[in-house]
């Protein structure tokens, strides 16, 4: 199956910024906050559009923006030396808006909100999974959802997304472990094939 | 990944779902945001007879010392991370331009890259000189920007949501709908690549519309938000009380003075702080609060809110809360309970009467459209109230069986509704009126449609595309996408019907789909 581990690709985690840029962006220099944004705007915006799938995605860039110009204002109180990752950190900023952007009432998505990525995409059965794994992980409640997409796609350990969600680690693991559930369940009504292959 | 992953997800490419990149110019957006945030706006107030625009900050201590100096002065500077709350007319000036605005009206300004940049919620008519620029944000992709000229600029609300009130971010996000008119020069008005140029010179090109959602200005106090003008509150606390609000989930509170009213609202602990006039949002947790007039008398009175879940806490009353729907539009409710003597209870300020045993009883009538709220008061123990949200069963405290279940768990089974025609390809004379069968239906490409449907969250879509796929091809497969997506929107008919044709082993496999909707096994074996 073309979807399976084999073909999966590298997983883009932020990686951290060097000291001397940190430095410089904590100090208020633009050039070292444009490289910043840059260097976390991708993962940040892939985690709040997976955030509110199904819910708000049309919210995603604003949010994406909030996120950052938060990021910038607090970037001085940031301790490198503490314990959250400077990617931890701002991927933490990132999660609290995009839930309480989830808490409040919000209309029906736009119209002309895309299901998945807009990207031209050649392999049939990869977009077939693809939306199939959208459709899986929206209908998931939002506090599992959560868990799972900075897991699963953002690779934070146990014990930070336990500290960005303000949660016990056990907890953590249980969210995921009903998340992980809930979304192989999906795939296997939605997709049987799948499940005849593992 | 250092943690131990028994992840039954392992085989799958979950990057099969990709996300979209960052939007192009992220940086430079940002960046303008943070830095003119740096850069002041002098804010002068013309026309004043009485102190009645409010600047609210971010940080309330600023707010007090703003607003205290305000009231003594013509004239204040604002900062982007504060804004101006007209509560009545009256005209403003914001950098190089003048602006008057009618009362209600919220605007945020800042300056990036030499140009005004404003975020309004209301009606103001803006006076641009030939020096000067004006942005009004209105979106992500959406603006109206004019120099040396007048106009008109209308935001319109969109009342389901919460008018909420950030010190840190008045986001142009969710604009539900602005207008323009355009009285002298030119403005021009852009929404993604499609751009009007809107003229005083032509009637006709002078007004244009752009369909956005609502301004949303949200607070620093992630917990405290602003009520919108639509929205009534639950609770109103007399300025000075301290209560205890027993609720499920967040209340509505408001602070009754017999002045305009700024209130400073601390989360205990915690210390994070945001003011508001008016009317204000809660969530869980303890708030001390100081409220002062920003209009009429010097008065400041200080008191404590704790907000807490239903059964949690000291109760005062045991009370539990019945309805019964007697017709499609007549409902009644009861509450009844105990109390702990010598509470005092009340309710809308009209007192309860409570029997020499503790216990009462009320019953109330049309209680569907707003929450129901007990006030009880005893000497020592202080000040408590009991909030029943609308649409909300059950008991503040529990102290007799659950209210009956809502009727969502067992209605009539559907004979001839869209859904099961579309399951049955519309066979049949009662469904021929809703559809015509289709012999060469594509099966593959209406579940196409319902998992796209699904992917974006519209389950109803979904399910009538995967039951017409259903009734195209009646596979397995589709018949657990179909029920599946009538579990998601509720449809509990639809879901019973699907229900019905799965064997055991699947009804056992999938019940927890719906049962994550709150629909029962019983409401799915229901005749």
């Amino acid at each position: 199956m073309h979807a399976m581990a084999a073909a999966m690709p590298q997983l883009d985690p932020p990686s951290a910024l060097d000291d001397l840029t940190l430095r410089r962006a904590q100090a208020g220099d633009h050039g070292a906050w444009r490289v910043l944004v840059d260097r976390f705007g991708d993962p940040v915006h892939a985690l709040i559009w997976r955030l509110l799938a199904g819910r708000a995605q049309h919210r995603a860039q604003d949010l994406t923006q909030e996120t950052f110009v938060r990021v910038l204002r607090a970037l001085p109180r940031f301790d490198p030396r503490g314990p959250a990752k400077l990617s931890t950190w701002i991927l933490t900023i990132a999660t609290r808006l995009a839930l309480n952007e989830l808490r409040r009432p919000e209309p029906a998505a736009l119209a002309d909100e895309p299901a998945v990525a807009p990207q031209i995409e050649h392999d049939l059965e990869r977009k077939r999974v693809g939306a199939a794994i959208a459709a899986g992980i929206a209908a998931l409640p939002d506090a599992q959802r959560a868990v799972l997409v900075l897991r699963e796609y953002h690779e934070l350990e146990y014990g930070e997304i336990a500290e960005a969600l303000e949660l016990d680690l056990g907890t953590v693991k249980s969210r995921l472990s009903r998340a992980r559930a809930a979304l192989r369940d999906y795939l296997t009504a939605a997709m049987p094939e799948l499940g005849d292959r593992r | 990944m250092t943690d131990d992953d028994s992840d039954d997800l392992r085989d799958l490419d979950l990057h099969a779902w990709d996300a979209p990149a960052a939007p192009k110019g992220l940086a430079d957006t940002v960046i303008a945001r943070v830095v003119g945030a740096d850069e002041a706006i002098a804010v002068t107030i013309h026309k004043r007879r009485r102190s009645r625009a409010i600047v609210v900050a971010a940080c309330a201590g600023t707010v007090a010392a703003g607003v205290a100096g305000w009231l003594g002065a013509r004239s204040m500077h604002v900062t982007a991370d504060e804004f101006v709350v007209a509560t009545e007319p009256q005209q403003l000036d914001i950098g190089g331009a003048t602006v008057d605005v009618e009362a209600g009206t919220v605007i945020r300004a800042h300056r990036a890259g030499g140009e005004l940049h404003v975020v309004q919620a209301g009606v103001a008519t803006w006076h641009v000189p030939a020096d000067e620029h004006l942005v009004i944000d209105a979106g992500s992709s959406a603006s109206i920007d004019a120099t040396g000229a007048s106009l008109r600029v209308e935001t319109k609300m969109n009342t389901k949501n919460a008018l909420v009130m950030s010190g840190a971010a008045l986001s142009a996000a969710a604009v539900a709908l602005v207008g323009a008119t355009v009285y002298e020069g030119q403005a021009r008005m852009s929404d993604g690549p499609h751009v009007t140029v809107l003229s005083s010179d032509s009637d006709a090109a002078s007004r244009a519309q752009l369909k956005r959602e609502l301004v949303r200005l949200e607070l620093a106090l992630d917990d405290v938000e602003w009520l919108s003008p639509s929205e009534r509150p639950d609770v109103t606390i007399a300025a000075g009380e301290s209560a205890t609000i027993h609720v499920r989930g967040s209340v509505g509170v408001e602070l009754k003075s017999p002045c305009d009213l700024m209130a400073h609202m601390t989360r205990v602990p915690g210390g994070e702080t945001t003011s508001v006039p008016g009317p204000v949002r809660l969530k869980a947790g303890k708030y001390t609060y100081e409220a002062y007039c920003y209009t009429g008398p010097s008065m400041t009175w200080r008191g404590t809110i704790d907000v807490v879940g239903s059964q949690e806490g000291e109760q005062l009353v045991k009370a539990n809360k019945s309805s019964d729907i007697l017709g499609t539009d007549e409902v009644t409710t009861n509450i009844d309970g105990t109390v702990v003597p010598g509470t005092v209870l009340s309710m809308n300020g009209e007192p309860i009467a409570v029997d020499s045993d503790d216990s009462f009883s009320i019953d109330l009538e049309d209680t569907t459209d707003h929450s129901i709220v007990l006030r009880a008061q005893h000497p020592t123990r202080g000040i408590n109230f009991y909030v029943f949200q609308k649409g909300q069963g059950g008991a503040a405290t529990v102290a007799k069986p659950a209210p009956k279940p809502r009727p969502l768990q067992s209605p009539p089974a559907p004979k001839c509704d869209k859904i099961t025609c579309a399951a049955e390809n519309y066979a049949g004379a009662c469904c021929a009126k809703l559809g015509t069968p289709q012999p060469k239906c594509d099966a593959e490409a209406l579940v196409q449609a319902g998992t796209e449907a699904t992917s974006v969250g519209d389950y109803k879509t979904a399910l009538l595309e995967f039951a017409k796929a259903y009734g195209c091809k009646p596979e397995d497969h589709t018949r657990s996408l179909a029920y599946m997506a009538a579990c998601n929107s509720q449809n509990v008919g639809a879901a019973r019907y699907f229900w019905r044709k799965m064997s055991v082993e699947d009804q056992n496999r999938y019940l927890v789909m719906c049962a994550r909707q709150g629909i029962t096994r019983a409401a799915l074996d229901a005749p």
